[in-house]
């Protein structure tokens, strides 16, 4: 079975090996890192195709790197449509999420990343603010218990949030209600 | 207290990347495993099919979230 380290390395490679500048790591894997009690059983990943050439040479390189493209998910990356890869022997699954209409919010919360290291490739993630405010705007009811979870876990273990800053992005992108809504849960 | 200290200065900064995935690798796939096992044992199948039966369930369930 190909674990979730190793599925996850594999799109990392592909990525790095790409001509794509801007992507993110995003959701429950991203938010392990700041709330380790979450699980999950995919990766997501944001991606901005700038140029056509992004997704040629994205799709190259995840051949390369062992993903098999079938037909429709090539039309479906060249359509910068969200995107399921998959391989074969793991259970998990990569859900690719090209950035079209919320290029903006994108924009921040990359501008803002903190970048890792890992076995040498770059791995960019949100911010733990940038983190919440992506479950915020995303708007889906468990995320909002996920989230409030997340800032709980924080506050218990002595990690500082900026609240200030978290109310800020949530007036730019008109979620104060659903922020509102999780420091009151 | 120092501990304490050193946390608040992680504030948001993921650290020991490696490390951290590999916590929740370790985490998921004993999980995952587990499970598995189970489907090959009830449906009579091997590991193969029983990662894509999974794998399958897996992204149903998450689109059913997306959708709700």
């Amino acid at each position: 079975m190909i674990g979730l380290k190793e599925l996850l390395m594999m799109i990392i490679r592909a990525i790095n090996y790409s001509t794509i500048k801007y992507w993110l790591l995003i959701g429950n894997i991203a938010g392990f890192f700041y709330y380790p009690e979450l699980i999950t059983r995919d990766i997501d990943i944001a991606v901005l195709f700038d140029t056509s050439k992004d997704i040629e040479t994205f799709i190259h390189s995840l051949e390369n790197v062992g993903f098999t493209i079938n037909h429709e998910q090539r039309y479906s990356l060249m359509s910068r449509l969200r995107t399921i890869i998959t391989v074969e022997d793991s259970p998990y699954y990569i859900d690719l999420l090209p950035v079209v209409h919320d290029r903006e919010i994108f924009m921040d919360v990359w501008i803002h990343r903190t970048e890792e290291d890992i076995d040498g490739y770059k791995l960019p993630l949100p911010t733990f603010e940038y983190w919440i405010i992506l479950k915020l705007y995303a708007g889906r009811e468990e995320d909002f218990v996920v989230t409030k979870k997340a800032i709980q876990h924080a506050k218990n273990v002595g990690i500082k949030i900026n609240m200030e800053k978290l109310q800020k992005l949530a007036e730019k992108y008109g979620i104060q209600d659903r922020l509102a809504k999780i420091l009151r849960l | 207290m120092t501990s304490q200290k050193s946390l608040s200065i992680n504030t948001t900064r993921p650290r020991k990347a490696k490390k951290i995935i590999e916590k929740l690798s370790i985490l998921v796939d004993s999980g995952i495993s587990i499970t598995l096992r189970k489907i090959m044992d009830r449906l009579k199948v091997d590991e193969k099919t029983a990662i894509k039966i999974l794998r399958n369930e897996f992204i149903r369930a998450d689109s059913k979230a997306e959708l709700s």
